[in-house]
């Protein structure tokens, strides 16, 4: 049976989904309800309970990469004096807001916040929301988020949940007397059941890659990602995930691929070249390889989320969550996913503007080549900036790994 | 001067092989510490000797093979040294949270060179909220419980006072010499202050005091005059020795160094620590009262507005920013303080360098901005 063989009901959903998302924030101002932008980690059950609408700037700078739009509002950050170093996302973001060039925004642009929320994992997403507070007038809440570090002991890691606990509590009574509301602590409970249930279904989700073939590749997750990044804790998106999910064990007991011919197995590496994913795709396609797992996806499936200690469990997971590791911390999880997946390969992306994913990537993929045998290719990419991206560079290392790999199969 | 100076210049010149005699001397153990906010005073309550670690001048050729290209000169030169061994005096390491090279390179570190001391500082971003200093002397206690274990005993309240008592007599003799800097910039060249400042990340503060001193005697001798060339202070280099080419080439095209918002330089030594206060608070206070900084939040806090002060101060006629290429920070901040300077109408001149010395265009940029202050 050929992939086009089975429908997948979940497409459909998945693009109302998202039609629908856009619609209510479009209508959010209009209908007296407040708007918050998050960063894409960030203790974002909490302004839903506040009855806040939430969007994620970074997500909507990938959004802008996919249109092939982010270039054009890199070059307008650029001409307000950010240098071309500066992460990618934060220039898309910045430079789309400061030029008001509503006109080239996907769906006409960000309605404006009332308040920003940011995990301080990374400068650019700090400096970033700080320049939008100053711009847009609005108050910024920062959650710090310290890296679980390799050397951390057990009681130091548990600490720092304790100092993010104290931090979401003090955020609680910020949202109160910002609002004017009481929080409401079940409604939280509420939230935080619906949250666990879409990470959980997410993680099954992922967990299909196991399947040989396995039924989807990277290119279809990266599109999957927006409802849990964006829509976590809605009752839509459970659905989604949970229609997704019987797609591909559809697709799983009919032996039917990501791709039709699935010869070779690989990881995906670092945040998406948004701007390539079709082009990407058809490349490893034409190699019959299938890009099955990857790190980075894990992030959002905050398993961990307990119904009984609902802002316990938050702070847990803004700490434990799947990419806040040491070098140690990511080559354990990566090897695991090399043995649980079935791995012949490593593709490593490197974001040229992202320092929070690139630091320490060379030791990351050098560790699990020596641990499992698997190896590693890197290329350089970017999110946002097709400038620094090089078809024929990533082409031709592509070819050199593939025909590696090829080798490999012959001589085993 | 001279004399003192040309001691302390040998220090700069070859820290690590001073420090190697160094210990061999005293028996004692060396702990680096990555800039730009580890609390040197608790490390040196334990009776260890802190020093900064500042990069090399060599090429960088074995970092290549574990960082990408497009990280920061100071992070890739660091452990660039350490890799080729230059750094094998150091018997432990701290690396405080300031960026995400910065976070990431010590376990890159600690991976391939690592040191019988280790430990990570998580220093927060948010020096605004009502957590933040409880959070930050809760760290530092994490820091001092660690050390005491790794020296196997207790550090005392007497111990991190004394050493805060010398710290700030340090700090305060630098403020000194920087007064006096203001009041004569012509007898001090930019490259000798920052020998100065450098010069005592690499030894036991007691002894840069007594030298500190000895330089000041030799300095207030002279007379004082006045001056028609352009005064320059200069910001930036977060994390490093600022490149002594460009300053000299400074001078060399007619103008003065007054003052500076540098690291190896009045931000390693602006901000006091309160004696009066319990020891690691009054450290953690100190962190979140410090100057401006790129890597933290302080709203209401505006670096273009205390640079401004500082220019007014010191009666500097423009501000010479030097930008390290990569430093993602420092240039997220920049088109606001840009912003802020023109609105005070402050001139200033950025120049961006990833330590490949003084260019030809970073020479003809710099005199066209000197001449225009110049008039």
């Amino acid at each position: 049976m050929t992939v086009q063989a089975l429908t997948m009901k979940s497409r459909d959903i998945l693009r109302d989904l998202i039609a629908t998302y856009w619609q209510q924030v479009k209508e959010a101002p209009l209908q007296g309800r407040r708007v918050a932008w998050c960063s894409g980690i960030s203790p974002m059950d909490l302004l839903k309970v506040m009855d806040f609408t939430l969007v994620f700037p970074e997500t909507y700078a990938a959004t802008c990469s996919a249109r092939k739009v982010s270039t054009m509002f890199c070059e307008r950050a650029e001409s307000f004096g950010y240098s071309p170093d500066i992460c990618s996302y934060a220039r898309n973001g910045l430079g789309s807001v400061l030029s008001g060039d509503v006109e080239h925004c996907p769906v006409g642009g960000l309605p404006r916040p009332d308040l920003l929320l940011i995990n301080s994992y990374c400068a650019p997403i700090t400096k970033w929301f700080e320049e939008l507070s100053r711009f847009f007038k609005v108050p910024l809440i920062i959650v710090e988020q310290p890296v679980r570090h390799d050397n951390l002991n057990p009681q130091e890691v548990e600490e720092l949940v304790r100092q993010s606990m104290q931090q979401l509590r003090d955020m609680v009574a910020f949202l109160e007397e910002f609002t004017g509301k009481r929080f409401d602590y079940d409604r939280l409970k509420e939230s935080v059941a619906v949250s666990l249930q879409c990470s959980l279904l997410w993680n099954e989700v992922l967990e299909m890659g196991k399947h040989i073939p396995a039924p989807f590749t990277c290119f279809d997750y990266f599109n999957s990602l927006f409802p849990i990044m964006c829509l976590r804790g809605e009752p839509a998106t459970v659905s989604y995930y949970q229609q997704l999910k019987s797609d591909l064990a559809e697709r799983v007991s009919h032996k039917i691929g990501g791709i039709p011919q699935e010869k070779y197995r690989l990881y995906w590496d670092n945040i998406p070249i948004w701007f390539k994913l079709r082009e990407l795709s058809q490349k490893f396609t034409s190699y019959n390889a299938s890009l099955v797992t990857g790190i980075y996806p894990y992030t959002w499936a905050f398993t961990d989320l307990d119904t009984k200690q609902p802002l316990e469990s938050i702070a847990h997971s803004m700490i434990y969550f799947a990419t806040n590791t040491g070098i140690r911390g990511r080559a354990d999880f990566i090897t695991k996913l090399v043995q649980d997946y079935s791995l012949d390969g490593l593709v490593a992306q490197s974001s040229r503007s992202c320092r929070l994913m690139n630091m320490g990537q060379y030791d990351i993929m050098n560790l699990v080549t020596q641990r499992t045998g698997c190896p590693a290719v890197f290329i350089e990419g970017d999110m946002c900036d097709e400038r620094v991206y090089s078809e024929s560079e990533v082409d031709s290392k592509i070819d050199a790994f593939m025909e590696l790999l090829a080798q490999r199969k012959r001589a085993s | 001067m001279k004399q003192t100076l040309k001691l302390l210049a040998d220090t700069t010149d070859s820290p690590y092989s001073r420090l190697k005699q160094w210990k061999k001397g005293t028996g004692r153990k060396v702990i680096g510490c990555f800039p730009m906010y580890v609390p040197e005073e608790i490390i040196h309550a334990a009776g260890l000797l802190p020093v900064v670690l500042l990069g090399q001048e060599q090429p960088i050729t074995l970092a290549d093979n574990y960082l990408q290209p497009y990280i920061c000169t100071p992070v890739r030169s660091n452990l660039d040294l350490s890799l080729k061994g230059g750094l094998d005096c150091l018997d432990g390491l701290v690396f405080p949270d300031i960026c995400e090279p910065a976070q990431m390179v010590s376990e890159v570190w600690n991976l391939h060179q690592p040191t019988p001391f280790f430990h990570n500082l998580m220093v927060p971003v948010n020096t605004s909220a009502n957590y933040s200093l409880s959070h930050l002397t809760q760290e530092f206690s994490r820091l001092k419980a660690a050390l005491e274990k790794f020296i196997g005993r207790a550090i005392t309240q007497k111990n991190l006072k004394d050493s805060i008592a010398i710290y700030n007599e340090h700090r305060r003799l630098l403020h000194r010499l920087y007064q006096l800097r203001r009041e004569h910039p012509e007898h001090f060249k930019a490259r000798d202050i920052a020998i100065v400042v450098s010069s005592s990340m690499f030894m036991p503060k007691e002894e840069h005091n007594w030298l500190l001193g000895q330089l000041l005697e030799e300095v207030t001798a002279k007379a004082s005059s006045s001056t028609e060339r352009a005064k320059l202070v200069i910001s930036g280099c977060f994390c490093d020795m600022p490149e002594v080419d460009i300053l000299d080439l400074v001078e060399e095209l007619g103008a003065l160094v007054v003052d500076d918002d540098l690291y190896v330089g009045r931000r390693y030594f602006q901000t006091l620590v309160n004696e009066q206060e319990d020891p690691l608070e009054a450290l953690a206070r100190r962190y979140i009262d410090d100057v401006p900084c790129p890597t933290k939040y302080h709203p209401g806090k505006e670096w273009g507005e205390y640079l401004q002060r500082l220019c007014r101060e010191a009666k500097a006629d423009g501000l010479l920013i030097i930008l390290i290429k990569y430093c993602e920070p420092h240039a997220l901040d920049y088109p606001r303080l840009k912003e802020r300077l023109s609105q005070d109408n402050l001139p200033h001149l950025l120049i961006e360098t990833d330590h490949s010395g003084a260019t030809g265009q970073i020479r003809t940029r710099l005199q066209a901005f000197i001449e225009m202050l110049q008039g």
